[in-house]
């Protein structure tokens, strides 16, 4: 387990690695020329080429994407903002916590919500503990999710003003930016919860369990439960997505100052070092969550503990021969 | 002569168990009512795409400022916008461009990722292990975080949009097929056709990419949703379709800044969105479940 944790993590590297280089080609792809934007029309062309060669902007692809690079993960500099000048690290570490904190707690309510319902909605199958959760769960991955945030803001802001719209501040700032961002995971983890849960009940370990004169609550907890988990895992990496990416337009809608509200704002100012750092700061935290996620994959199904170990023992009978 | 005979009937064999198919799939799918509205809904919505010009009660570019920022009446069923537009004719109207903007943006995204996925799924070794460590790659962006950085490149408006959407689309798409893909390569036909000289274009072509194709039909229907959703959050922040577009994405972000006091402008366009996607779940679950050879009875 241990050594597979470690084989995952060195994976990793390459991969943001290869981010980082996407990124770079990307923004560099980008129409347009920042240091004309910067100096403004009635600019003299000395200071024109002084400005661009200061910026390193007269190299070639090759050496801007290298020392890019090196810039990145020797130094631990994004860059500098071209529009303030601000240390892009700065910011964004600054505006981290923040997005951590909206997407982690997303992440949590909308398990402690949505597996609850699912399991209820399986064993009362056909029944109003079924199809009502079932059929909110089915509105709720049909809206898109900032729009649901919008209603959010409509219903308890404007119209019944129990909660603040947007801003930052007390507990009571965080309530609807967690409501929506979690939203969408309750009503993915609900029904995939219900689904899996409905497949495992019909094994036949499950009607062995019942037959033996096993206690219901124990078939369901003990036998039913932790093998219907493990679609669930997998689907976490597509509500992670959405949480961490969602989270951009969340943070907009509430005016919460994360990476994703400084991204969105340097996209519209074509402000590109921000643009680079925040995609490659929100990739790199979505890359090490889903690593977690893959982590507890293995620890919870021994299917795959089993194919690593038989794989690492074959490995160790052929470095044995 | 009795070859081609035999030729003839083979085909006509051929076309009577595709209808037959066809027609067991609908048959199982009528079963399942919740799959039935949902189409119902969906033919509903692209018949008033269509027909948009007919169904309106009002033009949707016409602007009448005496008749601004009014609540939804029996005049005008969602209320007007800030130049008096007509939120509800401008909602039929954006339906063509909403629908249009989802599935072209689903087929682009799913082509290429099916070039891709089958590329790498058939010839396996140093080629599957680079495009998959090329997806890997792209993959551990947040899809909303890669979209908007694409978006940066390419560009907003509508065709734009499509691309930007179709690019975000590919990796999952791909992904999929080279599973598929893997499973449909160790079926015997496969073999079949590359013993008998088949080369390898035309297997991935003629035999490939068909029975892969029919695998991830659910995904692709369940796809156009997705890409609607996705497109209206990149127009809310300003970087998708441009307003005056009546899409409903771009209509959100038009009608946000008068959320405060005039929020039927933000209400309906959801609405329609939530309609849409909702009508295409429905139908998707349901296709799953007729498709599912499990289930059958």
């Amino acid at each position: 387990m241990i050594r597979y944790a470690f084989k995952r993590i060195l994976m990793l590297i390459p991969v943001i690695i290869g981010v980082t280089i996407l990124i770079f080609t990307l923004m560099y792809l980008v129409p347009g020329d920042p240091v004309a934007s910067i100096l403004g029309s009635d600019a003299e062309p000395w200071e024109y080429e002084q400005l661009r060669e200061a910026m390193g902007l007269n190299k070639p692809y090759i050496v801007r994407l290298f020392n890019y690079i090196v810039q990145v993960y020797v130094h631990l500099d994004l860059g500098q903002s071209y529009l303030s000048g601000v240390s892009v690290s700065t910011e964004i570490f600054g505006r981290l916590p923040r997005t951590l904190m909206l997407g982690f707690i997303s992440t949590f309510v909308s398990l402690i919500i949505g597996i609850p319902l699912g399991i209820n909605a399986a064993v009362h199958q056909g029944t109003v503990h079924d199809w009502l959760p079932l059929s909110v769960a089915l509105l709720g991955v049909s809206m898109p999710g900032f729009w649901f945030a919008l209603m959010l803001v409509v219903l308890f802001s404007i119209k019944l003003g129990w909660l603040p719209a947007y801003g930052m501040g007390g507990i009571q700032y965080w309530i609807l930016p967690i409501m929506s961002g979690a939203f969408h995971g309750i009503a993915m983890n609900a029904r995939q919860t219900r689904a899996s849960m409905l497949e495992v009940l019909g094994q036949d370990y499950i009607v062995m369990a019942r037959s033996k004169g096993m206690p219901e609550r124990d078939v369901i907890f003990k036998h039913a439960l932790p093998n219907a988990m493990i679609p669930l895992i997998t689907l976490m990496g597509g509500i992670l997505a959405n949480i961490f990416g969602g989270g951009m337009l969340t943070e907009t809608i509430f005016s919460i100052p994360g990476v994703g509200y400084y991204m969105v704002k340097a996209v519209n100012q074509r402000d590109y070092p921000a643009v680079q750092g925040s995609v490659l700061m929100l990739s790199i935290v979505f890359s090490i969550v889903m690593l977690l996620t893959d982590l507890v994959m293995a620890a919870v199904d021994p299917r795959v503990k089993a194919q690593f170990a038989s794989r690492a023992a074959k490995k160790k009978k052929e470095a044995d021969a | 002569m009795t070859e081609e005979k035999k030729n003839v009937v083979a085909g006509n064999e051929n076309v009577a168990k595709k209808e037959n198919q066809l027609f067991a799939f609908f048959k199982r799918l009528r079963q399942r009512p919740a799959a039935v509205v949902g189409l119902v809904i969906f033919a509903i919505l692209i018949l008033s795409a269509i027909f948009a010009n007919v169904i309106a009660p009002y033009n949707y570019t016409e602007t009448n400022v005496r008749e601004a920022y009014q609540a939804p009446s029996w005049k005008h069923i969602c209320g007007t916008d800030q130049v008096g537009r007509d939120i509800f004719s401008r909602l039929l109207v954006g339906a063509r461009y909403s629908l249009t903007l989802g599935i072209l943006a689903m087929l682009l995204g799913n082509l290429a990722g099916m070039l891709v996925g089958s590329l790498a799924g058939y010839f396996g070794g140093v080629v599957d292990e680079v495009l998959m460590r090329i997806l890997d790659v792209i993959q551990s962006i947040p899809g909303m975080v890669l979209n908007l950085a694409v978006a940066c490149v390419i560009g907003v408006g509508f065709w734009k949009t499509i691309i930007v959407m179709g690019i975000g689309g590919v990796a999952g798409a791909a992904r999929m097929m080279r599973a598929n893909i893997l499973k449909i390569r160790e079926m015997e036909y496969i073999e079949a056709a590359s013993v008998t000289n088949c080369s390898n274009a035309k297997i991935i072509v003629k035999h490939l990419i068909p029975n892969a194709f029919s695998a991830s039909l659910v995904q692709m229907t369940m796809g156009v949703g997705g890409s609607i959703m996705a497109a209206s959050g990149l127009a809310y922040l300003g970087l998708g379709v441009q307003p005056p577009t009546p899409e409903w994405g771009a209509m959100l972000s038009d009608g946000r800044q008068y959320l405060t006091k005039f929020p039927w402008m933000c209400i309906f366009p959801g609405m329609a969105i939530m309609i849409t996607v909702l009508a295409i779940n429905l139908f998707g679950d349901g296709m799953r479940d007729a498709l599912d050879p499990r289930l059958k009875k």
